[in-house]
């Protein structure tokens, strides 16, 4: 996902333009004559769309959490802090991360719908009430 | 592969007259830019319409063509690319299409004939260069756990419990995360722009196409005077090396310093 600081490769001047660098100029800027673009063509409008992606989507924020979450579980791997690598990893009891996890719970519950047993909040209400599992199919 | 517009300016008469005409750009009527051979619909010769001091780039649309497919594209860039390599142009966005060269004569050229020599004498000499910057991803998301610790530690809480369990606290992470990128993106734009202001003649930011963007400045730089800006970007590349990758392209028409709607129809006091 990260890009590499080796594609910093141009030191001998700019790029010719691909056709992926310039589709959005294309398309999108450039002089018009109202009537004649849209009477003639056909899918321009669709290539217009599609050359628009959406920032702030749901998927991004999922995403974002996941590639943080990972970052975290690395770094705390290196400063020798296994017991949170453990604990979410191995399907362990949950006390075993309530210590550790006890300060962010404080900082953050106010602001958020915590998933943490002990809290009634509405969004807990509204998932069925079962034991909570942490299941490991997403491949660790 | 590129053959003078030559003495066709004025006199197209190589084309079948009923053919649509697709339009790529404006030059001065004086410029006899060199122009591919090959236009938008597999058409075979590109030429350009004169009228007054104006001239129209144009080829003719073969019959049932209907551009849209990856080829139209590339030849709408391919041609501009190559008049914008010696001389001055306006753009057309990619899709123009008028019914003959009269029409091409009378309700562009003629008609917005002021605008038209306003918006080449805005660009004369000169080209856009897009500067594009993109994170590394996991930089910039150290960043955000180092300055947000507690972010962190939650986000690898939940990162492998299921999400019916735990999608609400994944999107709050997530949307507290991309607000901080956001925060990162604006102050770094403006620290980039900083450095480019003072070697370009303009520039425009676009929004950015994804959460990867850091920066999608198009700006304008005089064709023959492009060497402090080729610094400046070298320079900013060097030092973020590891936290952003640049992508430096062009030289392109001015595509984003045209950005104009001409009334098809009315304007009378053009």
């Amino acid at each position: 996902m990260a890009i590499s600081s080796q594609s910093n490769r141009y030191a001998a001047g700019p790029s010719p333009s691909g056709l992926a660098d310039v589709l959005d100029l294309i398309l999108d800027k450039g002089l018009v004559i109202d009537l004649y673009v849209r009477v003639s063509l056909i899918g321009i409008e669709i290539l217009t769309i599609d050359a628009r992606i959406v920032v702030a989507s749901v998927d991004t924020y999922l995403r974002f959490a996941e590639a943080v979450g990972r970052l975290q579980i690395e770094d705390d791997e290196k400063q020798g802090l296994p017991e949170l690598m453990e604990s979410v990893t191995s399907g362990g009891a949950k006390s075993k991360t309530s210590g550790a996890l006890e300060g962010v719970k404080e900082q953050i519950k106010d602001v958020v719908s915590s998933d943490d047993d002990d809290s009634s909040d509405q969004e807990r209400e509204k998932e069925p009430s079962r034991p909570r599992r942490r299941r490991r199919e997403n491949g660790e | 592969m590129t053959r003078p517009a030559g003495s066709s300016a004025g006199t197209s008469t190589a084309d079948d007259p009923a053919l649509p005409l697709y339009v790529y750009g404006i030059v001065d009527a004086g410029e006899r830019p060199a122009l591919p051979s090959g236009g938008v619909g597999g058409a075979t010769q590109v030429h350009a319409i004169a009228e007054g001091p104006l001239a129209a780039v144009v080829s003719a649309l073969p019959e049932g063509a209907t551009p849209g497919r990856r080829e139209d594209l590339e030849a709408h860039e391919r041609v501009l690319s190559t008049i914008v390599a010696h001389a001055t142009v306006v753009p057309m966005r990619f899709g123009v299409v008028m019914n003959d060269a009269e029409t091409v004569r009378e309700r562009l050229l003629r008609r917005h004939s002021a605008t038209l020599q306003e918006l080449l004498e805005g660009v004369r000499g000169r080209v856009q260069m897009s500067v594009k910057a993109f994170y590394a991803e996991e930089a910039v998301l150290r960043e955000v756990i180092a300055t947000h610790p507690e972010i962190a530690r939650r986000a690898a809480e939940v990162r492998d419990r299921p999400d019916a369990d735990t999608r609400g606290v994944k999107l709050w992470l997530g949307e507290m995360i991309a607000a901080e990128v956001a925060r990162r993106r604006d102050a770094d734009q403006q620290r980039l722009l900083d450095r480019l202001a003072p070697v370009v003649d303009d520039v425009r930011v676009e929004p950015p196409a994804n959460e990867r963007v850091a920066l999608n400045a198009q700006v304008l730089v005089r064709r023959d005077g492009r060497e402090p800006l080729d610094a400046a970007v070298r320079t900013l590349s060097e030092e973020e090396a590891g936290r952003l990758a640049f992508r430096y392209v062009g030289p392109l028409a001015p595509y984003s310093f045209a950005d104009l709607s001409l009334a098809a129809e009315e304007s009378p006091w053009a």
